[in-house]
Formats: structure tokens, C-alpha cells, sequence
């Protein structure tokens, strides 16, 4: 009993981060009930979906992560859930650009409720993905070193808003990847040989926003170190 | 000389970090207005940025008064007046994210994903803004007045930037007209609290709720930080130990 308790203590934090995204979670689908109760349409049902979605890569990193503290589980389980992670990680922030929803729509509920939703809803998922991509870097840094980390984060945000243009334009799927690799990789290649404008300014804006917010939150947590070493 | 001004550098290096990058953030925000603007030729979302410039207003205030607070006779002197400014202005941070509703009246002009990333990108930073100066007035609350007053301050203050938002939204006054004004407008808020609807209620819980979630998130994220790199700083011996 008593190692347990001590485990609770010493990862404290870390067992709140993940009590909050649970909890936000839930408070996430209570919403939508309530507005499919009062409207009696199931409009943005699939952001449920797209908040499961997030949540996959959040919990391959939560599981590598502390897999790799033990050393030898480390170099078996890594190359397969690097992938998987990968490639489910664009659909934690692709919950942003489901905003775009909010031009049509109808006048069942007064358009504040929407956008209080929408935005429990992207922060949830944003969030997520903040948390599992830091688990990862963390990963990562402590096998090959700081530069490697800071390298696999910047990769990372490039990835992801190609996979997020991929998901929201084209229309993909993270499964498809596992499904139809072909298609996908000839599709993708095309698309890398002819960009389009769309494509170019939408990950030239895209990426470094989520950078942006990734930085932030980093430097923003080391804020409190630096008052505490004083 | 040159080696101070470095080590003065280095160890507030994350605190520069957060200022240079939200600072930035504001930068690209304007630009990405001013390219919507001159691309489609009509004046859509230019009101993101006089919102933007409002949230920005709380954060600096915070700033300085966090940097001048580790000298106690000028915290004295400066708190009350810093404070109260804070209070008024502070709901516009959060304000930032309502604009997104903005999307609802579908604009034209601009393809909407470019609409829907340049609002988003105006309401992180102006939420962020926000959190960030929330957390430090709270880091002050915390050291002259204890745990338990820095807690309930967080509370209060995002219970009451919501109603600030509501009456921002709803009834379109403005922070300044409590200066202005202030009878007036103290008549006006009152005349809401005494009768609230239920849009009040629906939307004062539903946004508090949310400030303080990512409130709390963003606080042990960075305890969560701090969990690793004590971690990191214990013997391999020590590791072992409390493993078992």
C-alpha cells in the first residue's frame, strides 16, 4: 500500500494532467448530449470521433513513455509505436480546423453554444497532442540528447500539418496508411512534386503556429524552474 | 560587464523566451490580418486586431508588475493601481476566443480555411496572453499571501472574466466604460446580476469552467516539467530506490 501511495505522491502532476484530459473529455461529450438533447439533430457527432482519434497517439506516447524507463523493453516496443504514434498524431490537432464547421451553421442553437463547444472540443485535443508529443521528445532526448529532441519536435510539427492538409483536403484517413499504403504514397507524391498554393500557405501558416504553441508551452513550464532554482 | 548582462541572459532565458515568443506571435497575428485585408480588399477581421491589442494590455501590465514585485516597497506602491487596470482590461484576453463565432457569418472574399486559421491563430495568442498573466498575478498572490489565496484568486478571476466576457459580447460595453462612466455602467451590470438569464448562467459556467482547466492543465504541465528534471537530477541509486 504504501509504495503505491508513494508512487501517487511523486507523480502527482503527471497523474493531474491526465485526470484533467480525462475529465475535459467527458465534459466534452456531455456538451454535445446536451445540444443533441435541446436540438434533436446529432450535428458534430463526429467531433466524439475525431476526440477518440486524438487520444490514440496520446496514449501510445503515455505507454512508450513509460516503457522506456525500463531499458530493455525499450529498443523492442520503440520502432513500433513511433510509428503508430506518427501516424495517428495529426488528428489530435486536427480537431482546429474543425471550426471551419462553424460557417454552416443552422439556427437551432444560438451560434455561442457552438462555439464554446467547438472550442472545449480543439483545446482538448490540442492539448493531447501537446502532452503525448512532449512525451515522446522526452523519449528521445534521453537516448540521443537535446539536439536530437528539439530536431524531432520541429519534424514532428512539419509531419503533422502535412497529415492534417492530407486529413482535411484530400481526405485521408491515418488508416489508410496501414490499409492502402500504395495509392496513399503514389497520391502523396504527387502532391509533394506539385504543390499547390492552398498546400504551400496552409503549411506555411500551420506549422509554425503549432510550433508556436508547442515553444510556448515549454518555455512556459520552465518559467516556474527558473523561480524555484533562485 | 559582458559576462553579467550573459548570465543575467541565461538564467531568465525561458522568461525572455515567453515574451519574445508571444510578442512574435502578436506580429504574425497583424500580418495575417493585413494579408486578409489586402488580399480581398474588404475590412473583415480588422477588428482582431484592436482585440488583440486590448488582450495585450493586460499581459504588459502583469509583466512589469511581476518584474517590479521582487522589491517589496515598490510592489507596495505599485500593486493597487496595477491590480484594479489589470482586473478591467484582463477579459479581453479571453474575449479572443468568442471571435471565433465570427466565422459563422460566412465571410467571402478569402477561402475559409485561411479565415479559419488566421482566427484561430488571434485567439490562442490572445488566450495564452491571458493564461500567462493570470499565472503571473497569481505567482504574486502566492508568495505575499499564501497557497490558498493564490488558488481562490484563480477562481475569482475566471469566474469573474467570464461574466466580463458576457458583458463584453452581450451587452457591448467596453473596459474603458467603467472609467468613463462608472455609475452608469456599474447601474447597467448590476441591473444583470440582479436578473440573470439563462444565456448568463449557460455561459458564465461553460466558460469558467473551461479557464479553469486549461488554467489548471498549463499549471502541473509545467510541475509535470519540473517532476522530470528533479528526476533527472537524482543519482541512478536514488532511481532504483523508489522504483521498488
Amino acid at each position: 500500500m504504501k509504495p503505491i501511495m508513494h508512487q501517487f505522491a511523486h507523480n502527482k502532476y503527471r497523474l493531474t494532467v491526465f485526470g484533467l484530459l480525462v475529465g475535459a473529455s467527458i465534459f466534452c461529450i456531455a456538451m454535445l448530449r446536451f445540444r443533441a438533447s435541446v436540438t434533436g439533430s446529432i450535428h458534430y457527432a463526429f467531433l466524439i470521433w475525431n476526440l477518440f482519434l486524438a487520444w490514440i497517439p496520446f496514449v501510445i506516447a503515455y505507454v512508450t513513455y513509460i516503457a522506456s524507463i525500463g531499458r530493455r523493453w525499450l529498443y523492442a516496443i520503440i520502432p513500433v509505436s513511433a510509428c503508430l504514434w506518427l501516424i495517428f498524431f495529426p488528428n489530435a490537432p486536427y480537431i482546429l480546423t474543425d471550426f471551419q464547421h462553424l460557417s454552416y451553421a443552422g439556427s437551432d442553437i444560438p451560434v455561442w453554444y457552438d462555439v464554446i463547444l467547438l472550442i472545449w472540443f480543439s483545446f482538448t485535443g490540442l492539448f493531447l497532442g501537446m502532452v503525448s508529443l512532449f512525451l515522446m521528445q522526452e523519449v528521445v532526448r534521453r537516448e540521443f540528447g537535446r539536439w536530437f529532441g528539439w530536431g524531432f519536435v520541429v519534424l514532428v510539427a512539419a509531419l503533422t500539418t502535412v497529415g492534417i492538409y492530407m486529413g482535411r483536403f484530400l481526405r485521408w484517413n491515418s488508416w489508410d496508411i496501414l490499409g492502402s499504403p500504395g495509392d496513399l504514397a503514389q497520391f502523396t507524391l504527387y502532391y509533394l512534386i506539385n504543390p499547390t498554393p492552398r498546400s504551400l500557405v496552409f503549411f506555411s501558416l500551420f506549422a509554425p503556429f503549432f510550433l508556436f504553441i508547442y515553444l510556448l508551452l515549454y518555455a512556459f513550464g520552465h518559467l516556474l524552474l527558473e523561480r524555484k532554482e533562485r | 560587464m559582458y559576462t553579467q548582462i550573459r548570465n543575467y541572459f541565461y538564467d531568465n532565458r525561458h522568461n525572455i523566451a515567453v515574451f519574445v515568443l508571444i510578442n512574435t506571435a502578436c506580429l504574425v497575428c497583424v500580418a495575417l490580418v493585413v494579408a486578409r485585408v489586402a488580399y480581398s480588399a474588404s475590412n473583415r477581421h480588422l477588428g482582431l486586431i484592436w482585440n488583440l491589442f486590448l488582450a495585450w494590455i493586460p499581459f504588459i501590465l502583469s509583466y512589469i508588475t511581476h518584474a517590479v514585485s521582487w522589491r517589496r516597497n515598490w510592489l507596495y506602491l505599485i500593486l493597487p493601481v496595477t491590480a484594479f487596470l489589470w482586473l478591467i482590461f484582463y477579459p479581453n484576453a479571453p474575449y479572443m476566443l468568442t471571435d471565433l463565432q465570427d466565422l459563422a457569418r460566412r465571410p467571402g472574399g478569402a477561402p475559409l480555411w485561411y479565415d479559419v486559421i488566421v482566427v484561430v491563430w488571434c485567439s490562442w495568442t490572445g488566450m495564452l496572453l491571458g493564461v500567462i498573466s493570470l499565472y503571473l498575478m497569481h505567482d504574486i498572490i502566492l508568495r505575499k499571501f499564501g497557497r490558498a489565496a493564490g488558488w481562490i484568486f484563480v477562481f475569482v478571476i475566471s469566474g469573474l472574466s467570464s461574466f466580463g466576457i458576457y458583458i463584453g459580447r452581450f451587452v457591448r460595453l467596453n473596459s474603458w466604460d467603467i472609467l468613463q462612466n462608472p455609475a452608469e455602467t456599474a447601474m447597467e451590470i448590476l441591473g444583470i446580476v440582479i436578473d440573470p438569464s439563462m444565456r448568463l448562467a449557460a455561459f458564465t459556467f461553460l466558460y469558467t469552467f473551461f479557464f479553469l482547466f486549461i488554467f489548471l492543465l498549463m499549471y502541473s504541465f509545467s510541475h509535470m516539467l519540473h517532476e522530470h528534471s528533479s528526476r533527472a537530477r537524482e543519482t541512478p541509486e536514488q532511481i532504483g530506490s523508489t522504483k521498488s
